[in-house]
């Protein structure tokens, strides 16, 4: 029951956020504010979505089909963040183990900065040491923005796993330095347990609860990251829909289903991906 | 005590004396800056060696111009100085108001029987980045706006408050009800005391460490909302859209430093200076509130730490 009715909170949210700026009528010297358009907008869409008129959307004179159209933003959209996500769960976990280790207190200053850098400043300031490089050694690296030709991949890759990646690695490293202090650890010490098999066996296996509890943010960091570095990169990806078309009312709404849908994907992708680690990692 | 507590907490002073330096620039920016925000540099001739030689911005950095100038000519450092206030005091603003809002519903919700405790179920919700919201709440009436800066960044500020309300009353409830849970509170429960003193006396000066790193926490992040919007040219104080020959042009009408960013992003291969400079004071600004909670995180974790047995 709790389920249903947070499902249906948040469509009436999808639905009244993308009409807020229908609500507003600016002229140069007032705002006039009438919940009419808003309302005669989502009754369009319902009854749209029986003629099929909702899902369909305009630029410059063109018509396109919405389900025509979005499975090549959503897969782009989607190849990114599940490579991004499964590179940062991997070196979150990796990192956050080793870092834990080695307790030094400059090293947790740098990560954790660089935690706290904006998205928008990793990836300005990654496309400006290429551009930077390229001047002096003539070298391409990596490709700073998509062209007509091709997207660029590895930049976009880079930024999406950064954020992600220092933020697991932060809060493993911390939750592993904690279970490092638990009596347990002491009991298996003791009985002449080796090192690497306590670490494994004993701190690793409960570091996961940790992971999947912070499940939630890590994807949502990532889909926050994912309109910025879709934006910066001028990628054709899932939200490019809701930046890029002017304001579409159906075409927005449809957009943040689809982003959720994306969401979820990837969240349930990583829990598999978590479980299967533990199945080949961890044993009885 | 160890030697270790006795040492100078480095991280904190210069947490605290850059802090004060962002501050200083907030409040006197615009008395310190070199030139007028509105006077650009025009299209000048000057004779060199090789014969006369024309010059139009933006011009890079110099003597003349520290930071040199954006494309209209306006000396950046200038720019800079006069947006600082917006920046600084509206995530100043928006995280105290965070703080001391939702501290207050946290505790209140911590300290409140486990039935009616405040329960935080984003749902499907949860995967609408902030930024998007707020940008989708105000786009309308930021861009070209009759509305004045201020009433705009009022608006803003109180959009970002609210939104930022559930984390803060989780995280505060949460470590509330850890703090119920300890025995000197249990101890004073039985000998009678009520909800409000236990509250008073017991939990809230333990809260209050936290809720100060967690309130430097909260600047970091409204620096952060404050860029990303900037990123989608929706600037803190109103968004002046323009369309000439050169283009289409959304500048900040405050010159506040998020709007510095966006409106400059797309100088990436030339003239880099024009993002460079306002980049790196968004940067340095996060630096040193990032010190200031970290030397605060290390002052209060002396006192409960433990060493790992391996």
């Amino acid at each position: 029951m709790n389920k249903f009715i947070s499902a249906v909170i948040s469509i009436v949210f999808i639905f009244l956020l993308t009409g807020v700026p229908k609500i507003f009528l600016v002229s140069p010297d007032h705002i006039t504010v009438t919940v009419k358009p808003l309302i005669e907008a989502v009754i369009q869409y319902i009854s749209g979505i029986f003629t099929g008129e909702s899902f369909q959307y305009h630029l410059r004179d063109r018509t396109y089909q919405f389900w025509e159209e979005i499975g090549a933003f959503f897969l782009l959209s989607f190849q990114y963040l599940a490579l991004a996500a499964i590179i940062a769960v991997i070196t979150g976990l990796l990192l956050g183990s080793i870092t834990a280790r080695l307790r030094r207190e400059w090293l947790k200053d740098l990560f954790g900065f660089l935690g706290t850098l904006p998205d928008f400043v990793i990836i300005i300031l990654l496309q400006m040491m290429v551009v930077w490089v390229a001047k002096i050694t003539g070298v391409r690296i990596a490709k700073v923005a998509t062209t007509m030709a091709e997207p660029a991949v590895l930049l976009p890759i880079i930024s999406l796993t950064i954020i992600p990646a220092v933020y697991l690695m932060n809060t493993l490293s911390n939750r592993t330095y904690q279970l490092m202090t638990e009596d347990f650890v002491l009991t298996a010490k003791a009985k002449g347990l080796k090192k690497g098999y306590i670490h494994l066996q004993h701190i690793f296996r409960n570091v996961i609860p940790f992971l999947k509890a912070d499940l939630h943010k890590v994807v949502a960091v990532m889909i926050s990251n994912l309109f910025i570095v879709e934006y910066l990169f001028n990628l054709p990806g899932v939200t490019r829909l809701m930046f890029n078309y002017g304001h579409q009312y159906p075409l927005l709404v449809n957009t943040f289903f689809a982003m959720v849908l994306l969401y979820g994907l990837i969240y349930w992708g990583l829990r598999l991906f978590i479980k299967i680690i533990e199945r080949t990692i961890i044993h009885d | 005590m160890t030697k270790k507590n006795q040492m100078l907490n480095l991280r904190l002073w210069i947490g605290l004396i850059l802090s004060t330096f962002f501050l200083l620039v907030a409040l006197f920016g615009p008395l310190i800056a070199p030139y007028h925000p509105d006077d650009a540099e025009e299209i000048k001739i000057i004779e060199t060696d090789q014969g006369k030689k024309m010059i139009s911005p933006p011009l890079p950095p110099s003597s003349e111009h520290l930071f040199g100038t954006d494309r209209w000519g306006f000396d950046l450092l200038t720019l800079l100085l006069y947006g600082a206030k917006y920046t600084i005091f509206t995530a100043l603003g928006v995280a105290l108001a965070r703080i001391v809002i939702g501290g207050a519903i946290g505790l209140y919700s911590g300290m409140a029987s486990e039935q009616s405790r405040f329960q935080l179920k984003m749902g499907p919700l949860g995967s609408i980045p902030t930024f998007v919201i707020v940008y989708f709440l105000l786009v309308a009436i930021n861009t070209n706006s009759p509305f004045s800066p201020l009433t705009l960044i009022l608006i803003q500020g109180a959009v970002m408050t609210v939104l930022g309300l559930p984390a803060v009353i989780s995280v505060v409830s949460e470590k509330t009800r850890n703090l119920k849970q300890q025995l000197y509170v249990t101890a004073s429960q039985s000998m009678g005391a009520s909800h409000s003193q236990v509250a008073r006396r017991h939990i809230f000066p333990l809260l209050k460490e936290n809720l100060l790193i967690l309130f430097i926490n909260e600047i970091i992040a409204v620096l952060n909302l404050l860029g990303q919007l900037g990123i989608f040219q929706l600037f803190l104080g109103g968004t002046l859209f323009k369309v000439d020959i050169a283009g289409e042009d959304y500048l900040s009408v405050t010159h506040e430093w998020a709007g510095l960013i966006g409106q400059s992003r797309g100088y990436i291969m030339v003239h880099q200076w024009i993002v460079v400079f306002p980049i790196l004071a968004f940067v340095l600004a996060i630096f040193s509130f990032y010190m200031l909670a970290r030397g605060l995180e290390q002052k209060y974790q002396a006192q409960y730490h433990r060493p790992p047995h391996i």
